[in-house]
């Protein structure tokens, strides 16, 4: 089974996948899409951490810690991303995820859960620098830039020329200066139209994290039942 | 001077006083669960997330292992200090209370 979905609260997506979890269909791979794979329902409990890249000894340290922890590592990669993680229950007596906190998190105070959001966020922050740079960039030292631009996208093509040609000479000189139009002129422009998307997910992130830290009385810390 | 570090964490504390002698990320894990008794069991995010910060502050080192699948890491002099100081500051606060009870 695939599925299409956008998340930008972390909970969320671990309420959701667990939701799936509980029918029976186990979260495998993660791309573009979703692809769950049926399982035992209500056998597993699927969380998320947020990681950037990282070195392959790293990467293999940190799958290494969770499995020995009895994390199974069921999707993303090394170059940086969401992180996906079961844990598997055999046997009848499988506990709710909720009723054994101190089993079924990766984590266990309210500050690592916080950091998750934070890594999160300076990532995509780099990322939105470099392209509001570009933004800049384009539209103010490039100059005289307009929308009409769009309607008259032969202009960006500086071949002398170019559109009088007919035949091979022309489709060989369009093949060659078309990449070079898409990278210079096409790309900054599809880069100006992602700022605000990207911005307003920083923003809803950032408002998230605030949320978190606030909530920091609300003690993740897991304790066992004093036997007392 | 006071460090700047502290108060530690219930989670900081913990591993520091876990890695006095070399261990790797889950045997951390169960010695912080055997120190505290089974009140404090680390997540494995948590506890990675923690480790990084650590290194960071120079309050644990990595140290050479056979394993290259698992990083071990150690007490740094510096994490031992303050490990030191915050047992300190947690003392003075109890005889604190313990004071302000027989007045």
């Amino acid at each position: 089974m695939k599925k299409l979905k956008f998340f930008i609260n972390y909970d969320n997506e671990e309420t959701w996948l667990n939701r799936l979890a509980q029918d029976g269909q186990l979260l495998s791979r993660r791309r573009l899409f979703y692809t769950f794979e049926p399982a035992k329902p209500g056998s597993a409990v699927v969380r998320v951490d947020y990681r950037a890249k990282m070195m392959r000894a790293d990467f293999d340290d940190y799958i290494t810690l969770f499995e020995d922890a009895g994390w199974e590592h069921r999707a993303g990669n090394r170059h940086g991303g969401s992180q996906y993680f079961a844990k598997r229950f055999s046997g009848p007596a499988s506990p709710s995820p909720e009723k054994d906190a101190a089993a079924n998190d990766i984590f266990s105070d309210a500050e690592s859960k916080a950091l998750r959001y934070r890594r999160s966020i300076n990532r995509r922050s780099v990322a939105l620098y470099l392209f509001a740079l570009q933004s800049f960039i384009t539209l103010f030292v490039n100059g005289n830039f307009s929308l009409e631009h769009l309607t008259h996208l032969q202009d960006f093509y500086l071949t002398p020329g170019l559109w009088d040609l007919t035949g091979v000479e022309f489709v060989l000189r369009f093949a060659f200066e078309t990449p070079l139009v898409l990278t210079f002129e096409l790309f900054p422009l599809l880069i100006v139209a992602c700022t605000p998307v990207l911005l307003a997910q920083v923003i809803l992130q950032y408002r998230l994290l605030k949320k978190v830290d606030k909530s920091k009385q609300d003690p993740f810390i897991q304790k066992r039942e004093r036997t007392s | 001077m006071r460090n700047s570090l502290l108060p530690l964490t219930e989670t900081v504390f913990y591993v520091l006083l876990a890695l006095r002698d070399p261990a790797h990320g889950y045997l951390i894990m169960s010695r912080v669960e055997s120190l505290s008794e089974g009140e404090v069991r680390l997540a494995a995010g948590t506890l990675y997330g923690a480790l990084e910060n650590l290194l960071k502050q120079t309050l644990i080192a990595r140290v050479t292992s056979d394993d290259p699948r698992r990083k071990v890491y150690q007490l740094t002099e510096h994490g031992r200090q303050t490990l030191l100081q915050d047992t300190q500051r947690m003392n003075h606060m109890i005889n604190a209370f313990d004071n302000a009870q027989k007045e």
